[in-house]
């Protein structure tokens, strides 16, 4: 078993977006076990809301909840919301600021909450009836873009539905819309509902509550949901083993998303799949001017396209490998060499043990610590030494796996 | 503008893919009704293919205005340089002029009847213009491409089912399909890159602004936003340069050390990143000494397109790997007021970038495998509006530049059959027009990216 401080690391990498300088030092005494449950219990945010009208929206937008994911106070429920907001998609592309800000109280409402409900309130939120067309649709002309996407992507997986069933949910769905005047609103529109009921997913549905019902008690939901949420938290898909064991408990508690959080990361496999996965362009932005005690443009997050509020598309954010591309590490070479000038001095004469500690890596390949003496020992002024080592640690390969 | 992004540069900026893109390998998944083009064996088409707005065949055209290419008119442009014929040494650029284009300024119909009827304060005076045949004119603006000769002029391009929205046709410009914006989740330049591109090249295709363009989006390829920071950071230091130089030593060293899983694919990464900042750097230094010598630099303006063209041409000539260049124009080509001014001085901005881009690349004896593609999302109306400027339209003007033949192809749409939103009706989709250029210049086999075959364009690039 690696030394606590690895494995203290490894959960504020994969639990907030961290780690920051000194934090490991700080949960180190405690250990890892109550280190563990510290960070489960810690709770969710309350920050103020952006103020919306003063100037670009959408730059306030973007800018408001950046700061926020990229800060040390973005804790476990931060990094759930964001799973949901990479899940359960909108964009600003084809929205605008005042709805995402609805969407987004809706998110914080039900992130650690039950899904049901979340995703009773998704399903009619203006944001996402602006993203996936259902504002306006009616049963006799349905659009059948979030039916489609709501079981493809959000709740079930392809191969769990038919083209009728498709073709039916967007019926069902059919009489909301958004309400422009006098503030942002839904409405439903009786008149533009189906009269009579009409299959799906072997019930007879006549309502979008209906619908998500229907959806949340498909045999496939539970375990779509566990697959999703494991490989964001662990970084790899769960074993069938494990899927049907997650998601039997996940439908005994009634589709309460904290217990099944907690099931997968109180396993002790979690502690195991350390940098199994890259850093996505966010944990890195955020890990990397923590370390370097900086606040990066947001344009360098836009190098990295990882942009709060825009997903590239309702599918959201793409996997693993796509973090992965020499444009990336470019940029980022840029923006760590241009953030580390200013860098404090080390304290004390072991300078790769002290950055690589400040950056929170314990294990890293004999190659990369090999290479950071050598640059270490290159230089002779505290000065240059400094500057150096901190330009070097957030290009390392380890750095840039989680 | 500040430095935070307005709503255009948002909307250039920001993913695409709004909507319900297909996903789970469903590029392919995009619906193509039997009028959106014929499909099988790509018959090579001189008459433009009448159609309806919704798609559908016209089985009784009215008579087109123009007989398609007229190549043989404009034997007083000068001759132009034949291409390479090796497509694998063959590279393109593609010019986007976001906001939406007037062809018809850029290349005036000057000799067609209901020009100057339609445009009453926006249209160019037939005695200003540079006359290419007895129908077509350049804008008064582009003399030095009129000069220099070697452009094709395509008629007629855009969606046989067009929409009016810059956000909804910029993004079927940028995935490649005329009928929605959400068919692909790859851009058409990641899906060219795909089939064209080198395994070992740091990116096939280059978008030059600031985020990973939804144009360039890839299933395989390696593609990249141009670096903002250029090639300094990871390569050239001077060992003088202590820090920077120990910088770049160690990351070299992070690169290659090979491995297995992430951390491999980490390095590996690091090393393509490095491999093409010393192309960058080569580039630079390349252009200092060529100047040390006493070589006259080429003065590019110091526009968005000026600056994309002078990256573009200096990474060409150092390396081999990089395919296609995207380069955005950030000028205001939605005019929908006061026209003419406005666009002059764009026409006159864009000639001079695209002059020095030319003859950079002929000192870089790059001129015959070079060549420069146009793209908007959509053209503007054929009526002007009260406020002596034009609206959103369809069909636009597309010009293609270098190693070409001079000449007008494709068909212009009638001015006289309209759409329902008094528009012009596209006779060329722009998934034929990508498919002529990809396939005659790169050797793509476009069936693969458009979901099946193309028609290609007559004889252009033929």
């Amino acid at each position: 078993m690696a030394e606590d401080a690895a494995l203290i690391a490894h959960l504020l990498r994969r639990l907030t977006f961290g780690p920051f300088p000194g934090q490991v030092d700080e949960l180190i005494a405690q250990g890892v076990p109550a280190t563990l449950e510290q960070l489960l219990a810690a709770p969710a945010l309350t920050p103020d809301e952006p103020q919306l009208g003063t100037g670009d929206d959408y730059s306030v937008m973007r800018n408001w909840w950046r700061r926020i994911l990229v800060s040390r106070d973005a804790t476990l429920p931060e990094k759930i919301l964001w799973f949901w907001h990479g899940h359960l998609t909108s964009s600003l592309s084809k929205t605008e600021p005042g709805l995402m800000l609805i969407q987004h109280r809706t998110m914080r409402q039900h992130a650690l909450g039950n899904l049901r409900e979340f995703l009773q309130a998704m399903t009619i939120d203006p944001a996402m009836l602006e993203w996936l067309d259902g504002n306006g649709s009616t049963a006799e002309a349905p659009n059948e873009n979030y039916s489609r996407e709501l079981m493809e992507l959000f709740a079930l997986g392809v191969g769990n539905y038919s083209e009728a069933d498709v073709r039916a949910g967007s019926i069902a769905l059919a009489g909301w819309g958004v309400n422009y005047d006098g503030g942002i609103s839904t409405y439903f529109d009786e008149t533009l509902a189906p009269s009579e009921p009409v299959e799906f997913l072997g019930r007879m549905v006549s309502r979008a509550a209906e619908v998500v019902d229907a959806v949340c008690e498909h045999e496939a939901f539970a375990s779509w949901i566990v697959g999703r949420l494991y490989e964001f938290l662990v970084g790899e898909p769960p074993t069938d083993d494990r899927r049907t064991e997650l998601a039997s408990g996940f439908r005994d508690s009634g589709l309460e998303i904290r217990p099944l959080v907690e099931a997968i990361v109180r396993h002790p496999s979690f502690l195991e799949v350390r940098m199994n996965r890259p850093r996505t362009g966010i944990e890195w932005f955020a890990a990397a001017q923590g370390f370097l005690d900086a606040e990066f443009e947001e344009w360098r997050l836009y190098e990295l396209s990882h942009m709060p509020f825009e997903p590239p598309n309702v599918a959201g954010w793409p996997g693993h490998e796509r973090w992965v591309s020499a444009g990336a590490v470019m940029a980022k070479a840029a923006a760590a060499w241009e953030y580390s000038g200013d860098t404090p001095t080390f304290g004390t004469d072991d300078p790769v043990a002290e950055v690589l500690a400040k950056a929170g890596l314990y294990e890293v390949s004999d190659e990369t610590r090999a290479a950071l003496q050598d640059a270490a020992d290159s230089v002779d002024g505290r000065r240059e030494k400094s500057t150096l080592l901190h330009a070097l640690v957030p290009c390392t390969p380890e750095f840039n796996l989680a | 503008m500040s430095n935070s992004f307005s709503r255009r540069d948002f909307l250039r900026w920001a993913s695409a893919g709004a909507g319900a893109a297909a996903v789970g390998g469903g590029i392919w998944l995009t619906g193509r009704n039997a009028g959106d083009g014929p499909t099988g064996a790509a018959p090579v088409i001189r008459e433009p293919r009448p159609v309806t707005t919704d798609g559908s065949v016209d089985t009784d055209p009215e008579p087109s205005l123009t007989d398609g290419a007229s190549t043989d008119s404009v034997a007083e442009l000068p001759a132009t340089i034949p291409p390479t014929a090796d497509p694998s040494a063959r590279r393109l650029v593609v010019i986007e002029m976001g906001g939406g284009n007037d062809g018809f300024s850029m290349v005036v119909p000057y000799g067609v009847g209901g020009y100057y009827d339609r445009r009453q304060r926006t249209s160019i005076a037939a005695d200003s213009v540079q006359v290419i045949d007895d129908t077509y004119g350049l804008h008064p603006s582009l003399t030095r491409l009129f000069d220099r000769g070697g452009f094709s002029v395509v008629q007629g391009v855009g969606s046989f089912a067009p929409n009016l929205s810059h956000f909804d046709m910029e993004n079927r410009w940028w995935t490649g399909d005329p009928t929605r914006n959400d068919g692909y989740d790859t851009g058409v330049l990641g899906r060219l890159a795909d089939l064209i591109g080198d395994p070992a090249a740091a990116a096939v295709a280059i978008s030059h602004g600031q985020s990973n363009h939804p144009i360039i989006r890839s299933n395989r390829a390696a593609t990249m936003a141009l670096p903002g920071s250029g090639g300094g950071y990871l390569s050239g230091a001077d060992p003088g340069d202590v820090v920077r130089y120990q910088f770049q030593q160690a990351f070299s060293r992070f690169a290659s050390a090979g491995g297995d899983g992430w951390l491999g694919k980490m390095r590996r990464a690091d090393g393509l990143a490095a491999g093409f900042a010393a192309k960058l750097v080569e580039s630079e230094q390349a252009q200092y000494a060529a100047e040390e010598a006493g070589e006259e630099p080429i003065q590019y303006p110091g526009s968005s397109l000026g600056e994309g063209l002078r990256f573009a041409a200096r990474l060409f000539a150092s390396d081999s790997l990089t395919r296609v260049v995207h380069v955005p124009m950030h000028e205001n080509f939605d005019t929908h007021d006061n026209h003419l001014d406005p666009y002059a001085q764009i026409m006159n901005g864009f000639d001079e970038a695209i002059e020095a881009f030319r003859l950079d690349l002929e000192r870089r004896s790059l001129a015959d495998s070079v060549l420069i593609m146009t793209t908007s999302e959509f053209g503007r109306r054929i009526n002007d509006n009260g406020s002596n400027g034009l609206d959103h339209g369809t069909a636009s003007t597309a010009l293609l530049i270098g190693p070409v033949a001079n000449g007008i192809y494709g068909e212009l749409p009638s001015f006289d059959d309209l759409d329902e939103t008094d528009n012009l009706k596209a006779t060329i989709g722009f998934d034929q027009y990508y498919g002529t250029v990809f396939e005659r210049w790169l050797g793509a086999p476009t069936s693969e990216m458009f979901g099946g075959s193309v028609s290609l364009i007559g004889d252009l690039l033929a």
